[in-house]
């Protein structure tokens, strides 16, 4: 067997069953023999865009994604992406082929040692052929294990050397298996600290959500009279089970849950890290101890701060715990008739929508799509102006990715999308602003070719819509942000795809009527006004209180 | 850093409008959100203020420093603190000049605000136009107390005399409205020690 094949079927080992990328000298065998076996491979137009790709399959898919480049070129071609991967702690390997080891004058030499650290991910070298499956397995550990992107840096002429195969251990079996059971000490702690508070909200992050906490947060809920707010990775999660669920703590949020987050007296986060984002570096909160529930060992908030009360526990396990021991409790706190009609009365109200002609509204856009696209649809929320209206607008429930504050890198949520579909097999649309999509355009062509159920709705407002805003704010020139682009549903349909190109609510309606019938790579090119500034841009940009 | 460079048409005379802005308790009750704390021995007082950035509500305290030269209608105000938080600190700087006008007098203002720390990159541009929007607002204040008659300083400054009356009937125009503000403002005090809403 040569080294090469032994990694391969290590990758297997390990679960891989789908890998993005593209091939070239170096990788050419590796995918060769990955094909063998039986796993996806998945040739994308630009390996950072298939480095993307396999980022959104390990969001949904919860275990390490895979993501492939020959040598040198293709190596240098990740940064962005794997810096994005990095940012978001997503666990994955990129199997990279490197010139002939020690050939440092090939022409696509690249010392990638160096090169992984500067784009934040790990490093597991292939030296010698006898260590092909220790390097899998060691990259496949580093991945789970440290929740970010690993770097398997391979030389050629290493992989196709011969090599003795042993009995290989995966790595999730290295893995501690079973739940972390709380303290009963800080359940008791966080006993009293609940029932020595009046107000108090529940923040669920991600990892609630990834723990299936939703019937335990929900009994907690109903205990403490607290309202549930959730971060942006856990967007919309359980809206549908309480009235009394205030939707995101943080720049995102509403009116009414700014206000009433800041009227906390206590926060208790389950699978929320509590960063900045969350808690608007603490300023959210004024007034609030903190009850943290989170699988890690310690975890510093985003005020640079520790909770008042920290339980290192499984999300279930701890609630559940927390639960019995209040029992006896029942706070009214923000369960009244006051908070209920505070929560449902922004969401009532007219909204005065921009008539621009041949152009729509974007609040009236995420109106469109929220009401339209099916629950069982799942949303990926883009990047830039444009993606604030769908960040606090859309209200459905339904499984929600945003790549917001993951290095800010436009362009990543189309990739994401892929890879989710991949990764799940369930439709899923996601809303971009027309710039990002053109970036990574060649890679509609990639889900056309594997016939994808993706929907990319763009929120055409032809321009760099955050730069468009910040000019106007700074007293600059707007136009110089202003990039016409052609109709992208007719780009669509000649990639290969469905598309439409839609100027009035109407005409958005009909366009995902049919994309919703008939689920397949499609474009809906929205062109929108310009003249409406999102929420958080009045808020950071002119000290609104919207 | 934030600049403010204002001037303030107010219709009163030059010694009237000397009288406010150089009185700390009468300066503190034109801003919105400022209560007037302890007076220190060297003369500084602490001061504290609320201030809402977009919906999110900041309380930062500070000592007050305030230099006048009584001869030439002129002051110097240097403020120095940290938020609630403790995340964000803040010096502030305004030179200030009483001139005539006519029948009525100008103040001049000069003055510079920097802030460092987590809340500048929450409120980007924003603190300007809400450092704009308080100096609106103050300017609007100032007017309004300065058409009034010499009065004790004004409600929720602490280091105003004890012996301030709490106006049973005011029987001017000026007094009910300066009534009305007290009220307001120890509605706000006490919503905002609880991490109200106000």
């Amino acid at each position: 067997m040569k080294a090469y094949e032994a990694m391969a079927e290590a990758f297997v080992k390990e679960g891989t069953t789908d890998v993005f990328g593209m091939m070239g000298d170096a990788n050419m065998h590796w995918m060769d023999a990955l094909a063998e076996r039986g796993v996806r491979l998945y040739e994308v137009r630009h390996e950072g865009s298939g480095l993307g790709m396999a980022d959104g399959w390990a969001r949904a898919a919860g275990r390490p994604g895979v993501v492939t480049t020959t040598s040198g070129p293709g190596v240098s071609q990740l940064a962005t992406s794997m810096l994005c991967a990095s940012r978001a702690g997503t666990p994955l390997v990129a199997f990279c082929g490197e010139t002939a080891w020690g050939d440092e004058g090939a022409v696509q030499y690249l010392d990638q040692r160096r090169f992984a650290a500067a784009i934040e991910c790990g490093f597991v070298h292939l030296s010698k052929a006898d260590q092909a499956e220790e390097a899998v397995q060691r990259a496949f550990y580093l991945a789970r294990t440290e929740n970010r992107p690993i770097m398997l840096s391979a030389p050629f002429d290493v992989q196709t050397q011969d090599f003795e195969p042993g009995d290989y251990v995966p790595s999730h079996e290295l893995l501690p298996r079973g739940r972390t059971l709380p303290d009963p000490s800080r359940i008791e702690a966080a006993r009293e600290l609940i029932e020595g508070s009046k107000r108090i909200v529940i923040i669920a992050g991600r990892g609630a959500r990834r723990a299936g906490a939703g019937e335990e947060i929900l009994e907690l809920q109903a205990r403490t009279g607290a309202l549930l707010a959730t971060t942006l990775q856990a967007k919309n999660w359980l809206c549908d089970r309480t009235e009394f669920h205030v939707g995101l703590s943080g720049l995102f949020g509403s009116k009414p849950a700014q206000e009433l987050l800041q009227e906390a007296d206590c926060v208790i986060a389950v699978g929320a890290s509590l960063n900045h984002y969350t808690t608007e570096h603490g300023y959210l909160y004024p007034e609030a101890r903190y009850v943290q529930i989170d699988s890690a060992p310690n975890v510093v908030m985003g005020n640079g701060r520790v909770a008042d009360c920290y339980v290192q526990a499984d999300a279930v396990t701890a609630l559940t715990e927390l639960n019995q021991v209040l029992a006896g409790t029942r706070i009214e706190g923000f369960h009244t008739d006051e908070t209920r009609s505070r929560l449902t009365d922004w969401l009532e109200a007219p909204v005065d929508y921009v008539h621009e002609p041949g152009r729509i509204d974007p609040r009236e856009a995420i109106k469109v799509l929220d009401a339209a696209m099916p629950p069982e649809f799942d949303l990926v929320l883009g990047s830039g102006h444009q993606t604030d209206f769908g960040t606090m607008l859309f209200q459905r429930s339904r499984q929600v990715t945003s790549n917001y504050g993951m290095f800010g890198a436009i362009g990543q949520a189309p990739l994401l999308t892929i890879g989710q579909i991949v990764a799940t097999g369930r439709p899923a649309f996601v809303v971009e602003g027309d710039a990002s999509f053109l970036m990574h355009l060649p890679e509609f062509e990639t889900a056309c070719r594997y016939g994808l159920p993706l929907l990319v709705v763009v929120m055409n407002d032809e321009g760099l819509g955050a730069e468009y805003h910040k000019l106007g704010a700074k007293g600059l020139t707007q136009d110089l942000a202003i990039i016409p682009n052609p109709e992208l549903g007719g780009v669509a349909r000649a990639l290969g795809g469905g598309g439409a190109t839609v100027r009035s609510a109407a005409e958005l309606q009909a366009a995902v009527a049919e994309y919703v019938a008939d689920p397949r790579p499609f474009v809906i090119d929205v062109r929108i006004t310009r003249e409406v500034l999102s929420v958080p841009y009045r808020r950071l940009w002119y000290g609104e209180d919207v | 850093m934030i600049s403010i460079t204002e001037t303030i048409a107010v219709p009163s005379p030059r010694t009237r409008v000397w009288e406010v802005v150089s009185s700390p308790a009468d300066v503190v009750s034109c801003i919105a959100g400022a209560e007037l704390g302890e007076e220190h021995e060297d003369g500084s007082f602490d001061g504290t203020l609320v201030v809402k950035f977009g919906a999110v509500r900041v309380r930062f305290g500070a000592r007050v420093h305030l230099e006048l030269d009584e001869d030439g209608y002129a002051g110097r105000l240097t403020a120095r603190g940290k938020d609630g938080q403790a995340a964000t600190r803040f010096t502030a700087e305004a030179a200030f000049r009483v001139v005539e006008d006519g029948t009525g007098s100008k103040v001049a203002m000069d003055g510079e605000i920097t802030l460092t720390g987590k809340l500048t990159s929450l409120i980007e541009a924003g603190a300007g136009v809400v450092v704009s929007r308080m100096t609106k607002d103050f300017s609007a204040r100032l007017v309004e107390l300065c058409a009034g008659p010499a009065e004790p300083a004004a409600p929720g400054a602490e280091t105003a005399p004890a012996a301030r009356p709490e106006p049973a009937a005011p029987a001017t125009l000026v007094a009910r409205i300066r009534a009305w503000w007290a009220a307001l403002w120890s509605r706000r005090s006490e919503r905002t020690s609880q991490g109200g809403t106000a």
